[in-house]
């Protein structure tokens, strides 16, 4: 028996939905607010909606977050809409193969939830704590209040701080509990939670007594923070930005805020490396197992604000050795950031030279997506134009002073002589990239690259497709 | 391939047909969609139905007069008015509005049901039954080209640069959907598809 409130209210929010996408096609500003105010009404009647339902199934939930998550982004409220996606059961979640419901909400959800995390960032003053509303300036706050209309943090911020008494009015109708300062502060100190998951990272000697140099300490921490970068990137196929934010000694803790990163990845990285190590990037997995296991170092990792004991990653002595000839023995496998994932090599030239000239690189700057300054970043490390720190190399220079011409030549070698390249040219047992199939690139990388969702296999192989048909007319053993 | 006899639907018909508070938000876009100058018209769509006897296509002429529109909302001609003063603010949404009326209008004359509510980032889109677990709906989608081609790939799906599950995979998938339908429109040339997904 289903409650009539139930029906009513998913009535209400279907009518709310349609009304607000009428004013946001049609409506002038002041109308495009109110539309603001019945998607946000809308997201909230689904909620109540699921509510009522005495024990939903994992399905129901997930159809009542994810549109919720929807209509708080058609809303202007990045924030709430994060809480709903945080809540849609794993079962939805990549790698699972129902992720297929988040077709629809995924890149829109990605997309403003990045752009946000950049415009809250630049506004912060120190990267581990959050800003103090007081000392933000009024045009600081007013740029996010006009980006992310919806978010009732912000006009509350005007109004307190600057006495913006449209911004006061506008927090009454938003959220009228927020004309309550105690309540909007708390609200305003956890606007990054949903975003965020602050990792707890724990180095210690095995044996009593023992010692971790910095060097050791150091060498650990890019290790483990390439293996929880290329995984996320590859199998749940989002990028995560790590970010310290602090350490103390003894053992050695780190506090890190990675944004981006699923609450879950943590416990999906650690069963993954379990049931099969080449699923999750083995050979980051091996350069960290072989750098604790040299230095008697155990490593542990949560997320700091799940209370789990024991933590949800654990590489201790024992557990590091199994793992370590498990993952030796899968370790031939190209690892999947050796792939890239940038169609077009004319704009990797373009970030060798934007380094070569010193020009900051952002996603401003460079013209695309966060996900794709990341991704031509990683196109001109594959390609020997980066080190892994960054810098230019001797290659990465000479690129940049080519003309096209001669950069398209010297990329030939350069992509041949990549472990990907290679790989590929080795697999097709051919002796140039000249004699590879292009069409052969996805059967190269199911067969060869662990790690990868079926879609990221699919985008890499578009890419070493885009590179051999942008490279073959200047190979050298053409005329 | 068998031809059937012309539906002719008349726009203010739909009014009766739906709910009439779900039908007044979707014509402004449907109405821009099918004639940017947003006049009187006739619009004749191919849509192909896929039944147990084979492919059927229909011939479906939707019709209006703004002024038997008007009296169902009124803020109608300024809608549309704004729309031809290029003074609207986004036109992203405009063709899946769009697809919502063309797709309520096929729920109408096919299948003689009421959509009881709409869901955005769900499939199906139109839902006529929100039993949990137990749902009934029609899947929409609106393009403005490409024709047959462009909507047999959001139907099966693509491989290619941004590869995507088709919508008829994603509602056989869905447990929790039992009986799903795919209404998919185009609207340069104007054709359409109308397939039973399930059961």
């Amino acid at each position: 028996m289903i409650p009539m409130e139930r029906e009513t209210l998913l009535r209400e929010a279907s009518k709310l939905k349609l009304q607000g996408m009428r004013l946001r096609n049609f409506g002038d500003a002041n109308e495009q607010r109110e539309a603001t105010l019945l998607l946000r009404k809308a997201a909230k009647n689904e909620l109540a909606a699921l509510e009522l339902q005495a024990n939903p199934s994992e399905e129901e939930q997930a159809r009542a977050r994810i549109e919720s998550c929807g209509l708080f982004l058609d809303a202007h409220d990045p924030i709430r809409a994060a809480e709903q996606w945080n809540q849609i059961p794993r079962k939805f979640c990549p790698p699972n193969d129902e992720a297929s419901w988040l077709d629809r909400l995924s890149p829109r959800y990605h997309e403003v939830v990045d752009h946000f995390g950049r415009h809250w960032r630049a506004i912060k003053p120190r990267p581990d704590s959050i800003p103090d509303a007081a000392g933000l300036s009024q045009e600081q706050i007013h740029s996010l209040a006009t980006r992310y209309s919806g978010v009732p943090e912000f006009w509350w911020a005007l109004s307190r701080y600057h006495k913006d008494q449209d911004a006061l009015d506008w927090v009454k109708v938003l959220e009228p509990d927020y004309v309550r300062d105690e309540v909007a502060t708390r609200a305003w100190q956890r606007i990054e939670e949903p975003f965020v998951q602050r990792l707890r990272i724990k180095v210690s000697p095995a044996r009593r007594g023992g010692i971790l140099r910095l060097d050791v300490v150091g060498r650990v921490a890019t290790a483990f923070s390439d293996l929880l970068s290329d995984f996320v990137d590859g199998f749940l196929d989002r990028p995560v930005e790590l970010i310290p934010i602090g350490a103390t000694p003894g053992s050695f803790v780190w506090n890190v805020d990675a944004w981006g990163l699923p609450s879950y990845a943590i416990a999906e990285l650690q069963e993954r490396a379990t049931v099969d190590p080449a699923e999750v990037g083995v050979n980051e997995l091996v350069k960290l197992l072989e750098q604790l296991d040299q230095h008697k170092i155990d490593l542990t990792a949560s997320i700091a604000t799940q209370d789990t004991r024991p933590p949800q990653l654990v590489f201790g002595a024992e557990r590091r050795k199994t793992l370590l000839d498990a993952a030796r023995t899968v370790s031939e496998a190209i690892n999947s950031n050796e792939i890239p994932q940038a169609n077009r090599l004319e704009r990797v030239f373009r970030l060798v030279e934007m380094h070569a000239s010193g020009e900051e690189i952002n996603a401003d700057t460079f013209g695309e997506g966060p996900r794709d300054v990341v991704y031509y970043r990683r196109a001109a490390k594959i390609l020997g134009f980066l080190d892994e720190s960054d810098r230019l190399t001797l290659a990465g220079r000479q690129i940049a002073r080519l003309t096209n011409e001669h950069r398209m030549r010297a990329t030939v070698v350069y992509f041949e002589s990549s472990v990907c390249g290679d790989g590929w040219i080795r697999w097709a047992k051919k002796q140039t990239l000249l004699e590879v199939e292009p069409e052969s690139a996805q059967q190269f990388i199911e067969q060869c690259v662990s790690g990868l969702s079926a879609t990221t296999v699919d985008r890499r192989a578009q890419t070493l497709m885009a590179w051999h048909a942008d490279l073959i007319p200047y190979h050298y053993s053409k005329r | 391939m068998t031809t059937a006899p012309i539906w002719e639907y008349r726009l203010e018909r739909l009014y009766v047909d739906q709910n009439s508070g779900y039908v007044v938000e979707v014509i402004p876009d449907l109405v821009c969609w099918l004639d940017s100058r947003g006049q009187d018209g006739v619009h004749r769509f191919e849509v192909r139905e896929d039944t147990s006897a084979g492919a059927l296509t229909h011939v479906l002429d939707v019709s209006w007069s703004i002024a038997e529109l008007e009296k169902h909302d009124p803020r109608l001609k300024a809608d549309l008015a704004r729309y031809r003063a290029r003074q609207t603010l986004r036109l992203e949404d405009r063709a899946k509005m769009a697809a919502y009326g063309l797709a309520m209008i096929a729920i109408s004359c096919i299948l003689k049901r009421r959509v009881v509510d709409v869901s955005y980032y769900r499939a199906p889109d139109l839902l006529l039954d929100t039993t949990p677990s137990a749902l009934r709906g029609v899947e929409v989608a609106g393009r403005s080209g490409n024709g047959y081609a462009g909507l047999k790939q959001i139907m099966d799906g693509s491989s290619g640069k941004n590869p995507r599950i088709g919508k008829r995979a994603q509602l056989l998938e869905m447990q929790d959907v039992v009986e799903a339908y795919l209404s998919l429109w185009c609207c340069d040339p104007k054709v359409s598809f109308w397939v039973k997904v399930k059961p």
